[in-house]
């Protein structure tokens, strides 16, 4: 219409930024870690999106995973063991303006700050949370986390991990007012992208579980699955994750799945059969309680006093 | 919708509540104003500065949309799929596509293109062309400078600036959209046409007096000319030359002395030619428009004039008469060379050889002539001389800019809509053969169509063209271009192209190219805004003239303001008020939707006689679609007869049918029925009735027919089993293998295992993820340690490029199921 072509709209970029502008120091992740490469997905889909790194945030607990906001030029939060939720959500809740990225790990987030995950998942604030899971304790030297499969030795359990592991996709689905779950593992790169471009585009907290491979200390959960490409299924749709042929030629098992639909998405966390890859359940309309806790931050002191009197004042005798 | 109304959409106030008598007296009061009662018009609210036609919201801030310019301007000899000139970031987009396919590929230069032709554009203000080379390389350096990147992004940026460069032709222009846009663009055309045909006929030129001059140089030579002169033999002057060709005359033919005549006609083409001063004037603008201010340019000649018309008449004639010395001179000459002249012929030929007898090619060397008039003198005083141009069979091109909106013909003082519109376009068809091109700045393609046409005929032209306004000087909504848009958009200033040469039917002659959904009235678009109640809608608009003219501040008296949420039956949108017939529309109100600078939607109820003048643009438009061959009345009325009629035969037919298939149904009703009672007479009249019932319950037992059937069907017989074509049995894939070694980037999980084995092999590219810079960079060993120990599985060693690595044969092994 009035000669425009599709593409009239003109978006010029004021600054840019380059993948270099979000690299921090150098990881001192182990070589071949799967860490490596979740770091430099990040990177891209920063650079991608063309996110301010000065009005960007990653915050992490303890762990392997959590040393990702030393490796981005950006904001970034260090905390406590299994706290790095409650610490995002506070930062959400203030500074709205800005792009929290959390990462974590399946102790960090699965054990100890279990019920951070919990009431995080419910708030729902726009985070984009990447749980590493090894399946393991690897910076304290193997020790048996909640995820570390049936019969696998560690340092606490030499003779093999005694319970079933916990699974993070049920008990995630399970939880009221969530908006986005995925689970991707680390060694497919396009899929990765995919995923993780659409947890950060989400608006909600983007749940995104990465199996992720540990070589040092337990190589055999990650070569199992690489070796064993059956063991995983690969969930395509048109709401969800659409990846090319020479994607989907690497998953034996593939299958449509409708994001939109809770129920679907729980029986597949169920099936212990296969591990189910890609976006498990999306709404976007779910309530944000950021979007709540920001109302009112832009009166001033007077205003706030003067509110506080009005309120008071109803009180007085 | 783009995504840039995806943002804010448009809004609809909401109502304050009124009662009925209120809503009677509104619609009352905006009743009057339509019929132009004083006391209404004072009474009605006026459209604030800031109010744009509803589907033009979107487009408020220009520096935000990209459009057709700037232009690249190929140069002469040099074109992209036939085009002379593209819009310059399609070309850019183009060439970078063309030079990094992948999607990843050369990506900084790919996302910084925006800022790249937003510089461009910045440089390109005013029309003014530049050379295109010098710019892309100062805006390469700029944009290097803007983004101030480091070490291999730096590099890769450089690079592929460079490249991008060599993707802009040597001597190309850059061209920004400005007033004169059209005269660059004629002028552009004018060398695209010109330049190679006069360097052709320069080597003609120059052919012609070789040949000419080899003849004259044989004939001093039989002539004696040569002894004369004191050839360089000293044996010469022993010989008589005239002798000599006394006794070869007895002999031969060919040595005899050339006629005086020839000889002086073959001197006079000589000279003709050889006097010829190539003039490397390819134009020559007779101006009454403005001064061209084309700089100083060899090709480009500028005539003042008062009387347009007349001056470029002359000035053809004065060129053509030039010409034709020149031409008939070539033509001599190349008779001469084939010694094909034959003076009873061509003597009377060649004295009246004047324009008229020129060939097409010929016409296409003579120096152009181009008109610059105004459409007001047009279509006033100069109207005899316009008239008589167009039909003088000249080949003058006669340029002029209309305002869309107005009156060419009005008097001084007059309103836009006091009078009927003077149709230039509409005259100049009047002229039957001439060729005549109404198009618009706004689009370059249409317009260079226009020229390009013109300068491939050798017919006169006139070209109308719209090249938008600034619609308020204090603070302007939209640039002129995208009002020249608007102005195709309403049909107040539609497109064509009548060329005589294209056939003896008007629908042959006339092209409607670039009119926005030729077969509607009006183009009708989407519109997404949000209701009072907050939700997001959609409505279907028209853009009418009376849209157009809500553009036109000065146009504004012919709008009042509609108060925030009041709604009435009468009020209707006008393009269906315009749709209904005069005598239907009683008591309505015709409105537009205007949107105001806050995204406020807010009706607009339009004066009588601007309706008037939107039934005129209407009631034109029809008159073009049909002569151009869309909806003409009678073709459709044709076509809806012989449909009726193919019904009613169809419908005929079938009845006919139904009519013998009942007949036959009771025919066969009839004879069963007889049937039926013959055995039942029979068996009454003496059958054993106990065999009848005895055979009944067998009968009832036994399954249906219909059940066999399908038992047989769905159990498929052994003839059929055996005739069954054996499904072939799927290929197996074909294995790829890889002799090179190999890396799948595009799967490479960045985990620093490679890099770990080997740092002068591997490298990262943009995505930080690996690739292979020199497999020659360490021993095949490591190539294959890094393929094993890779997660991704990506790395494929391919075969050992150092046959005398140690261990080969085993590091083979290891690398087969890598390859």
């Amino acid at each position: 219409m009035f000669g425009l072509k599709g593409d009239w709209s003109l978006e010029v970029k004021e600054r840019y930024f380059t993948l270099e502008d979000y690299c921090g120091a150098e990881p001192r992740w182990c070589t071949g870690c799967g860490d490596h490469g979740i770091l430099a997905a990040v990177h891209r889909v920063c650079r991608d999106s063309q996110v301010k790194p000065e009005k960007t945030v990653a915050v992490s607990g303890i762990g392997c995973s959590s040393r990702l906001p030393h490796y981005m030029k950006t904001y970034g939060f260090h905390g406590l063991h299994g706290r790095a939720l409650p610490v995002a959500c506070g930062i959400k809740s203030r500074r709205p303006d800005l792009d929290v990225w959390v990462a974590t790990g399946d102790g960090d987030c699965f054990s100890i700050g279990a019920a951070h995950w919990i009431h995080a998942m419910r708030y729902n604030m726009d985070l984009t949370l990447l749980v590493f899971d090894n399946g393991i304790y690897g910076l304290t030297k193997k020790q048996t986390s909640p995820t570390t499969p049936l019969d696998i030795p560690t340092n606490t359990h030499p003779s093999g991990a005694l319970l079933p592991p916990l699974n993070p996709l049920t008990v995630t689905l399970g939880i009221t007012n969530i908006s986005f779950v995925a689970q991707i593992v680390d060694w497919n790169a396009p899929l990765r992208h995919e995923v993780i471009t659409k947890a950060h585009q989400h608006k909600g907290t983007s749940f995104v579980r990465i199996i992720q491979r540990c070589p040092v200390y337990v190589e055999a959960i990650g070569k199992t699955l690489q070796d064993e490409p059956a063991r995983l299924k690969l969930l395509t749709h048109e709401k969800g994750v659409q990846v090319d042929d020479t994607v989907k030629r690497m998953f034996p098992n593939h299958a449509e799945h409708d994001p939109s639909d809770l129920a679907a998405a729980r029986a597949l966390a169920e099936d212990s059969s296969v591990l189910p890859l890609g976006i498990l359940y999306h709404n976007p309309d779910a309530p944000r309680y950021d979007l709540m806790s920001a109302v009112g931050m832009d009166m001033s002191v007077d205003d706030k006093i003067a509110g506080l009197n009005q309120a008071l004042d109803q009180f007085a005798i | 919708m783009n995504s840039a109304t995806d943002n804010k959409k448009p809004e609809v106030e909401a109502s304050p509540t009124v009662g009925d008598s209120d809503n009677e007296d509104i619609i009352d009061v905006l009743r009057r104003f339509h019929y132009g009662e004083p006391r209404a018009i004072r009474s009605t609210q006026l459209p604030g500065d800031t109010i744009l036609p509803a589907l033009l919201n979107p487009y408020r801030d220009a520096s935000a949309i990209r459009y057709q310019y700037p232009i690249y301007l190929l140069p002469p000899g040099e074109a992209v799929d036939s085009a002379v000139a593209r819009p310059l970031s399609e070309h850019l987009s183009d060439s970078m596509q063309a030079l990094a396919p992948g999607e990843d590929q050369s990506r900084i230069l790919k996302d910084n293109l925006p800022w790249l032709e937003r510089f461009l554009r910045q440089k390109l203000v005013g029309s003014e062309p530049i050379d295109g080379p010098a710019l892309i390389k100062e805006a390469s350096e700029a944009l290097q400078e803007h983004l101030d990147l480091k070490g291999s992004n730096q590099e890769t940026l450089q690079a592929d600036l460079a490249r991008l460069g060599e993707a802009i032709a040597p001597n190309s222009l850059f061209l920004g959209y400005g007033p004169r846009v059209p005269l660059q663009l004629m002028l552009h055309a004018i060398r695209h046409r010109q330049q190679q045909r006069r360097e052709q006929f320069r080597d003609q030129v120059a052919e012609h007096v070789l040949a000419l001059q080899t003849l004259l140089d044989v004939e001093k030579a039989k002539a004696g000319d040569s002894a004369e002169a004191g050839g360089v033999d000293p044996a010469s002057r022993y010989l008589d030359s005239g002798a000599l060709s006394g006794m070869l005359e007895a002999r031969a033919h060919g040595s005899v002395a050339m006629l005086p005549e020839r000889r002086r006609r073959i001197e006079q083409a000589l000279g003709a030619l050889q006097s010829w001063q190539d003039d490397p004037v390819l134009v020559r603008f007779v101006g009454g428009l403005e001064d061209p201010r084309f700089g100083k340019q060899d090709d480009v000649d500028i005539i003042g004039s008062d009387d347009p018309c007349v001056t470029a008449a002359e000035v053809f004639e004065r060129e053509a008469a030039a010409c034709a010395k020149l031409f008939s001179a070539a033509r001599i000459a190349a008779l001469e060379v084939d010694d094909n002249y034959d003076p009873a012929v061509h003597d009377s030929w060649f004295a009246s050889f004047d324009w008229q007898a020129f060939t097409d090619d010929e016409m296409q060397l003579v120096t152009r002539v181009v008109a610059l008039v105004s459409a007001d003198y047009l279509a006033g005083d100069g109207l005899p001389a316009f008239s008589r141009l167009l039909g003088s069979r000249l080949p003058v091109h006669v340029l002029t800019w209309v305002r869309a909106y107005d009156n060419p013909s009005a008097k001084p003082g007059d309103g836009p809509f006091d009078s009927y519109r003077f149709e230039l376009a509409y005259f100049g068809i009047g002229h039957r053969q001439v060729v005549v091109a109404q198009t618009s700045a706004a689009r370059h393609q249409d317009l260079l169509a226009g020229f390009l046409t013109a300068l491939d005929s050798s017919r006169a032209s006139l070209h109308l063209i719209n090249r938008g306004t600034q619609t308020s000087v204090k603070q302007p909504l939209l640039e002129p271009w995208f009002v020249a848009s608007a102005a195709l958009e309403s049909r107040a200033h539609p497109f064509i192209l009548v060329n005589p040469d294209a056939g003896d039917h008007a629908a042959q002659r006339i092209s409607f190219d670039g009119n926005p959904q030729s077969d509607n009235d009006w183009p009708v678009e989407t519109l997404e805004y949000r209701g009072d109640d907050g939700e997001v809608a959609e409505m279907q608009l028209a853009f009418t003239f009376a849209d157009y003219a809500l553009l036109m501040p000065v146009l504004h008296a012919h709008f009042r303001v509609v108060p925030a949420g009041f709604d009435a039956e009468d009020l209707v949108p006008v393009d269906r008020y315009l749709g209904m017939d005069e005598a239907m529309v009683g008591r309505l109100v015709p409105y537009v939707w205007g949107i105001d600078g806050d995204g406020v939607l807010t009706r607009l109820v339009v004066s009588r006689a601007l309706v008037f003048a939107c039934r005129d643009r209407l009631n034109y438009w029809r008159t073009l679609q049909e002569m151009a061959g869309i909806h003409n009345f009678y073709v459709e009325e044709a076509i809806d007869r012989v449909i009726e009629e193919q019904r009613a035969a169809e419908e005929a037919e079938r009845q006919q049918l139904l009519q013998a298939h009942e007949e036959e149904l009771e025919s066969v009703r009839s004879e069963a029925a007889d049937k039926v009672m013959g055995q039942l007479v029979d068996v009454l009249m003496g059958a054993d009735l106990s065999d009848i019932v005895a055979g009944a319950a067998p009968m009832a037992s036994m399954p249906p027919t219909a059940g066999k059937s399908d038992v047989g069907q769905a159990e498929p017989s052994d003839e059929g089993e055996q005739g069954a074509e054996p499904e072939p049995e799927p290929e197996p894939e074909e294995e790829l293998t890889f002799d090179e070694p190999w890396l799948d980037t595009a799967m490479c999980t960045t985990c620093d295992d490679c890099m770990g084995i080997n740092k002068m092999m591997f490298a990262y590219n943009e995505n930080k993820q690996a690739y292979i810079t020199d497999p020659r960079a360490g021993p095949y060993a490591d190539l294959v340690a890094a393929a094993e120990i890779c997660p991704a599985k990506c790395i494929h060693p391919g075969k050992p490029l150092d046959p005398n690595e140690p261990g080969l044969e085993e590091l083979i092994a290891r690398a087969e199921p890598f390859n």
